[in-house]
């Protein structure tokens, strides 16, 4: 789409400095880069890549290469920002940690620090989200009518609780990949009231409460990321959790994440 | 001190505009854009500024945002001085409300007054009003994004391309009709 109207006639770091204004909710830079490709630009690259920096610093510098100039992380800075604003909190919310053997070690082969600290970490899960599930419920129903990226997402990776006993397949949502699927359509907000900073708590808080033991609705691309075993192990383990719930298949659901937004 | 500080608040700045207009304006007002204080820094402006990128329609209005706020914040600083802590909050309040009418403008005041801002370098102004163009955007499908900050003059543009094209092609389809009716009717005449 080529330039338009007064948009033109600012330079880029002014155009910057306006979506810097608009960087709490996601969804606003998504509809800003369908707009022109010179505002996709901008924010696939340089407004992506300063949010992950700011928000995730620590998953940047693992899945930067050292040493090298590069463009970015596999797949792109838009890509890992559609992650963290997805997975604001897998590892830390205990969803993923509930079975030892998500098939990973046939995959990449076994991971001695990841079954010392398995115990650990879902220790803490558990403290975490036993005594948040009273909070969390409550700010989830304050939330009740806010904004939440989740909602998106559900219309594309679906779960279902009430027809878990139906073997039908319910309505076709709008978006169609899977071709059989049942619609889960949970009413209430997934995520963290208030601004979005991308902090791991808010999905530890939320994930560890409502999905604790239930199928993770997740479709991420795992493509994007492969380098760090931490990270793929929460991709995998997504999957698996799918293929073994009442609702999709797993790996056919791949693709879904990397059209979210 | 005190009667530096006096001179500096009463010397006189003029600014020029891109169309010749000229404003004569008080340093402490003129020195909030960085542009203007470096300018007078490092003695390039002798008796006038020039500012092609600035009309004066621009001009006038940022000068009136540099002022008040200059006024604000001796007003608040005074006030704080004196420990009144109510009179420089409504001080704020103040400042607050003449800004968001300031932004109170039709768009492309409101994208010139940002070129303005930049250009100057009046930070509180430039974050002002991208802030205003951001909270226009907020909420916004991409195609009422595309419409509302395309000028009128290129919507209409784009309306009238759009309508020549539909009557070339509508003429185009009837000139062709015609000729094959003409060609039709010559035939079945030579028959």
């Amino acid at each position: 789409m080529s330039e338009i109207g007064f948009f033109s006639k600012l330079s880029d770091d002014v155009i910057l400095n306006i979506l810097y204004n608009l960087e709490d909710e996601p969804r606003n830079w998504a509809r800003i880069a369908c707009v022109s490709t010179r505002f996709s630009s901008l924010i696939r690259t340089v407004c992506c890549k300063t949010k992950c920096s700011q928000a995730i610093p620590a998953v940047v510098a693992d899945l930067l290469p050292s040493g090298a100039s590069v463009s970015g992380p596999p797949g792109g800075w838009a890509s890992l920002y559609k992650l963290a604003v997805c997975c604001p909190g897998l590892v830390h919310s205990g969803v993923l940690l509930e079975n030892s053997d998500f098939r990973i070690e046939s995959e990449i082969g076994p991971d001695e620090d990841y079954q010392e600290n398995k115990l650990l970490q879902l220790t803490e899960s558990e403290k975490i989200a036993s005594p948040s599930c009273a909070d969390h419920e409550s700010s989830v129903s304050v939330s009740a009518r806010e904004w939440s990226l989740y909602d998106d997402l559900l219309f594309d990776t679906l779960y279902n609780h009430s027809e878990s006993l139906s073997e039908k397949p319910a309505e076709m949502p709008e978006f169609t990949v899977c071709k059989r699927r049942k619609i889960c359509r949970s009413f209430r907000s997934h995520l963290a009231s208030g601004i979005w900073n991308l902090s791991r708590e808010q999905g530890n808080k939320l994930l560890a409460g409502r999905f604790k033991g239930t199928a993770c609705t997740f479709a991420i691309g795992r493509a994007a990321f492969t380098s760090r075993r931490s990270v793929t192990i929460c991709f995998l383990g997504a999957f698996s959790k799918i293929s073994s719930s009442r609702g999709c298949g797993g790996r056919s659901m791949m693709g879904i994440g990397t059209r979210l937004i | 001190m005190s009667s530096s500080a006096a001179e500096n608040a009463s010397k006189k700045i003029t600014l020029r505009s891109s169309d010749g207009e000229v404003f004569e304006v008080e340093e402490a007002v003129a020195i909030e854009s960085q542009t203007i204080k470096h300018m007078i820094e490092d003695d390039c402006a002798d008796n006038v500024i020039p500012l092609p990128n600035v009309t004066g329609k621009i001009l006038s209005k940022v000068i009136e945002y540099c002022k008040r706020h200059v006024d604000a914040a001796a007003s608040a600083s005074a006030a704080k001085a004196d420990d009144k802590l109510a009179s420089a909050s409504v001080t704020d309040d103040d400042l607050k409300a003449f800004d968001a009418d300031f932004v109170k403008v039709d768009q492309a005041t409101l994208f010139d007054l940002i070129l303005a801002a930049n250009y100057l370098n009046i930070k509180g102004l430039l974050d002002l009003t991208c802030q205003t163009v951001a909270d226009m955007i907020k909420g916004k499908t991409p195609e009422e994004i595309e419409r509302h900050s395309t000028s009128r003059m290129t919507s209409l543009l784009k309306r009238k391309r759009k309508s020549e094209e539909r009557t070339n092609g509508l003429l185009s389809r009837t000139a062709t009709k015609i000729m094959k009716f003409s060609v039709l009717s010559s035939s079945i005449g030579g028959i």
